[in-house]
């Protein structure tokens, strides 16, 4: 009963209307013998109830691991609505909860049911707050004026190529711009409605949907969060952050790129100081940068200013890892046999080969502007991917004092479906509506894939514990499988820990759990890291795969300053003969169901700054594309794919379709940087810093 | 008498009186307005949905647009007969519309002028916007003109009548011992051990119940889970196993993706309906959707009665309803 001591201890309670409203006062009634027990009740309580409602009944005070998605678009973003994707934020929500909903198909009708395997426990819906308004008045009420001009026509025309040249005039009028003012829609300045009235409209309808679905009783089944995408990318370099608040309590309007200009995303963080965190009461609110792989090596510049750097650390506590445009972790090219500051092989997971968003136009097969060609390694900036900004990261520490870049892990899907964790390879709908909507996504979104999903380590399913774990980093991505993995480290966890009962009672108490920071390590002494792996348990008809191995990535930075990084397999084995039946795509063989081990650096060297994380790899498995082709009749892994993907592209286009449709099916994985037909997926843990101060 | 029987018996009397009876009985129709709706009108509606909603296209369907364009015009008569073309927004449009050529004689034209040059092209009647505008807003009148009356008797009868939808579904309060599959642990093992675990106290030993099985990396025990929680942690079929075993006993060995487990519910909380207070907004949000929507279609369909109805093409007689 312990947990439950601990929850009915946890806060000052309070009835208010019907709810209880709990307030910060910490209840501090345990006797004073067991010190052990307040630091255990100290470390693993959930923050303070910021707003009213029920206490959840599943409550855990050693955090209970919940699945969701932070980054969804939904018909209010531009470029959802432009790919004939008509579903609301409501239509989002219900689809998280494991509603099916209607997709479009290639043609454009909506004729594709879409539905999760199982529902997710948290999501929140990040519409572009670029064009809010003008999609509003565009597609709203065809009672406003500027519902008849001439590119809101072509935005909700019936003609697919008419509604991509709808996508080019939004793109480049507020997103790609580079100039430090951007130019306005002429739809703003029709009489009728404005952009103002229009935006505030949908954001007020972002902010209801959230506040229907959000589960306010004791069962706590789901969490939704206010929620929208700050959309900058300056010739088309990426740096777009998803801006989640903790609470109802939200600013009056989102914060754009016409509010900052471009380039300008420390003056996000600042208009979100001004009108959030010190302009009201209650609010809190956080940013998460994502896609830094097509950031052209932008996402994350040394801190120009005190006040960035302070700004970045407290706005932006984790990064989205990998999404639908690709991962984000390291990379590294086979054919070169070198990657971006790695040698790590297994980092060709997902990549995309270029470094900006113009990668996503392709139409017929054909990539239609030249800045969207691939990229080589030489070119491709470091700080693109992840790992190497960390171990910047503590450079700059060595040098400066302070680590800018101390960054947990989430994954989400970046759907434009309406799709919320709609990660699953064989249950791929697409994520940009009509554009990669069956046949398409195989001839035009290739490179792309389902996307992932955000882990927490919360109390209970509730915003506030969410949040708070967001805060502390206690996160993971994974790339759309549910494995359930914790990563403690410390001095004092016991090389027999896995023999205990109590595992997270252990991490808690003798380490910090992921997302957290070493303490000093005396001289001669050295952290042991705790961790443990549950393979996703699936479902009745699609059982989650076995667990091939768990890896530490360790990253440092000497005394020259310069940075290393390290990865240990330390359980399972890359060889344990587990693959895919290449006619059905069936895994073969099996690997660890479970996995509880405690690694010890025994080449620690407790004056060196340093990190730590865990990934966590599952047998093979097909990729989404793998599963498509071969559903379409072309077998990726046939010798006589080509002739079948010839076959396939003539009947679809004897059906409508234009250009190579099967042809990628058919691409040499030894003769390709990064693809594969058969992937692994996997779960990466925030990881745990080591700073000798 | 006499001159009563002579009045009686005069023609011109006799031929008011009949004329009069006659008025009385069969009174002049006055002339009700038209709505007519001209083939090519018809066609351009069609067209439109037609190429929007191709699969949905159907010969019932086709039924209900052109009765879908009858309301819209009987809408759309009675905002003129309302004179709501007299609204800011249409003024507006209008104005917008008479300078639309640009030309030489627009740029001389004040706001009147340019409004009355679009009424003369026909812009008020045709131009989609204006026509879109007034419907919606003849239809928000319409509506906005029936009082609507959402009583407590009404919330109860949709929370009586939805109250599957508002559930909140069972949960459980479970232990389990864990038998790892990693290490080889069958259900015959499981099963084996379960005879210990019975002549054991669990409320008073959990720790050596749990220790003669296999450390289970997610915890021994979960409060408050429901079927979907359950599953998240041990798989769907494990999920549904769980709550079809009994209270407060050891279950037979039970299958997850991580191996066996022998149960222990502590507890089963049964599906909750939650109070009406608590769900009493959205169901007066729903009440008022749904009221709404039929206080509509009865207005328009009164409406309608007060036209004759032309469309080419269409017998009314039997097309229209």
């Amino acid at each position: 009963m312990l947990f439950r001591f601990m929850h009915n201890c946890r806060y000052y309670v309070c009835e208010r209307g019907g709810m209880k409203l709990i307030k910060a006062k910490r209840f501090w009634l345990v006797p004073g013998g067991f010190v052990a027990l307040m630091w255990f009740a100290a470390s693993a309580v959930a923050g303070d109830r910021s707003e009213q409602r029920q206490d959840c009944a599943n409550f855990q005070v050693n955090r209970q691991a919940l699945f969701g998605d932070l980054h969804v678009h939904s018909s209010y973003s531009f470029d959802s609505y432009v790919a004939n994707q008509k579903n609301t934020p409501w239509d989002a929500y219900r689809y998280a909860k494991g509603e099916a909903i209607m997709l479009p198909d290639a043609e454009g009708e909506q004729t594709v049911l879409a539905q999760l395997r199982r529902p997710l426990d948290f999501t929140a819906v990040t519409d572009h707050a670029e064009f809010l308004g003008e999609m509003n008045i565009c597609t709203a009420d065809s009672s406003v004026f500027g519902y008849w001009m001439p590119h809101c026509i072509m935005t909700r025309a019936s003609n697919f190529y008419i509604r991509l040249m709808a996508a080019d005039y939004w793109v480049g009028l507020g997103v790609a711009g580079e100039g430090e003012s951007k130019e306005r829609s002429y739809v703003c300045s029709v009489p009728g409605r404005g952009c103002d009235v229009g935006g505030a409209e949908y954001w007020q309808n972002i902010q209801r949907a959230a506040e229907e679905h959000y589960d306010r009783s004791a069962d706590c089944s789901f969490t939704t969060f206010i929620a929208y995408e700050y959309t900058d990318a300056p010739n088309y370099r990426n740096m777009h952050r998803n801006v989640v608040f903790r609470n109802e309590n939200v600013t009056k309007s989102p914060i754009d790129t016409y509010d900052t200009g471009s380039y300008q995303f420390p003056v996000l963080w600042q208009h979100l100081r001004e009108q959030c965190i010190d302009g009201q009461d209650n609010c809190d609110v956080l940013a998460i940068p994502h896609n830094s792989n097509l950031a052209g090596g932008l996402m994350f510049r040394d801190p120009q200013s005190e006040a960035e750097l302070q700004d970045r650390l407290f706005f932006e506590p984790v990064v989205e890892l990998t999404q639908h445009k690709a991962a984000s972790e390291c990379r590294y090219d086979r054919l070169l046999g070198r990657g971006v500051g790695t040698e790590d092989e297994l980092c060709t997971f997902e990549q995309n080969k270029t470094d900006n968003l113009l990668s996503l136009g392709v139409l017929f097969g054909e990539l239609m502007a030249e800045g969207g060609a691939p990229v080589s390694i030489d070119q491709y900036a470091s700080r693109n991917m992840v790992r190497n900004v960390l171990k910047d990261g503590l450079a700059i520490e060595q040098a400066n004092g302070v680590n800018p870049f101390v960054m947990g892990f989430i994954g989400s899907t970046d759907t434009h479906s309406a799709s919320p964790g709609g990660a699953e390879e064989d249950n791929f709908t697409g994520h940009l509506g009509q554009r990669d909507a069956q046949y398409r996504s195989v001839q035009d979104h290739f490179e792309d894939n389902p996307g992932g999903l955000a882990v927490v380590w919360a109390e209970e399913n509730s915003r506030d514990a969410i949040f708070d774990a967001i805060r502390r980093k206690e996160t993971y991505a994974t790339s759309g499988t549910r494995p359930i993995v914790r990563f403690f480290g410390g001095v004092d966890i016991a090389a027999n820990a896995c023999a205990s009962g109590d595992i997270s009672s252990q991490g808690y108490r003798d380490g910090v759990p992921m997302g957290g920071r070493l303490p000093a390590v005396a001289s001669g002494r050295q952290p042991r890291f705790l961790v443990t792996a549950l393979k996703d348990a699936g479902t009745s008809d699609k059982p989650g795969n076995d667990l091939q191995r768990v890896q530490i990535v360790k990253g440092w930075v000497d005394a020259e300053g310069a940075s290393h990084e390290k990865v240990i397999d330390i359980a399972g084995r890359a060889n344990n003969g587990a693959d895919v039946d290449p006619a059905s795509c069936q895994p073969r063989g099996t690997g660890l169901k479970t996995v509880c081990t405690v690694w010890e650096d025994s080449q620690f060297d407790s004056t060196q700054r340093s990190f730590y994380y865990v990934r966590v790899l599952e047998n093979p498995s097909c990729r989404w594309s793998t599963l498509q082709c071969q559903a379409a009749g072309v077998n990726p892994f046939a010798a006589e794919c080509s002739t079948q993907a010839e076959k396939m592209t003539a009947l679809a286009q004897e059906n409508g379709a234009i250009g190579d449709v099967y042809g990628r099916c058919c691409i040499a994985p030894e003769q390709e940087p990064f693809y594969e037909r058969v992937i692994q997926e996997r779960a990466w843990t925030s990881p745990i810093w080591y700073s000798p101060e | 008498m006499r001159a009563v029987k002579k009045l009686l018996s005069a023609p011109w009397f006799i031929f008011l009186l009949v004329g009069g009876l006659g008025y009385y009985l069969y009174p002049t129709p006055t002339q009700r307005p038209l709505i007519y709706i001209s083939d090519q009108q018809l066609d351009t509606y069609l067209d439109s949905y037609r190429q929007q909603f191709p699969r949905q296209y159907s010969a019932s369907m086709e039924q209900r647009l052109v009765q879908q364009l009858i309301a819209e015009e009987a809408l759309l008569q009675q905002a003129f007969r309302l004179n709501y073309e007299n609204l800011p927004v249409v003024q507006d449009r209008l104005k917008k519309l008479g300078g639309f050529l640009e030309d030489d004689a627009a740029s001389e034209m004040d706001d009147d002028a340019l409004i009355d040059r679009a009424m003369e092209l026909g812009l008020l009647q045709s131009d989609p916007v204006i026509r879109r505008y007034l419907v919606s807003v003849m239809e928000r009148a319409l509506v906005a003109g029936v009082p609507l009356e959402i009583t407590d008797a009404d919330i109860e009868a949709y929370y009586q009548t939805h109250q599957e939808e508002f559930e909140r579904p069972p949960r459980l309060d479970l232990r389990h011992v864990f038998f790892s599959a990693d290490k080889g642990r069958t259900a015959e093992y499981a099963n084996a051990v379960r005879e210990e675990l019975l002549a054991m106290d669990i409320e008073a030993e959990p720790d050596k119940a749990y220790n003669l099985g296999d450390v289970f990396y997610s915890g021994h025990r979960f409060a408050g889970k429901n079927e979907a929680q359950l599953a998240a942690i041990f798989g769907t079929a494990f999920a549904s196993e769980a709550f079809q075993q009994g209270d407060q006993q050891w279950s037979r060995a039970v299958r997850s993706a991580y191996g066996w487990h022998l149960l222990w519910l502590d507890q089963r909380r049964p599906a909750v309906v939650p109070e009406i207070e608590s769900v009493k907004d959205k169901i007066i949000a729903r009440i008022r959707q749904d009221k709404e929507k039929i206080v509509l279609e009865q207005q328009v369909e009164k409406l309608k009665d007060n036209f004759d109805i032309q469309v080419d093409g269409v017998d009314m007689a039997e097309g229209a309803s």
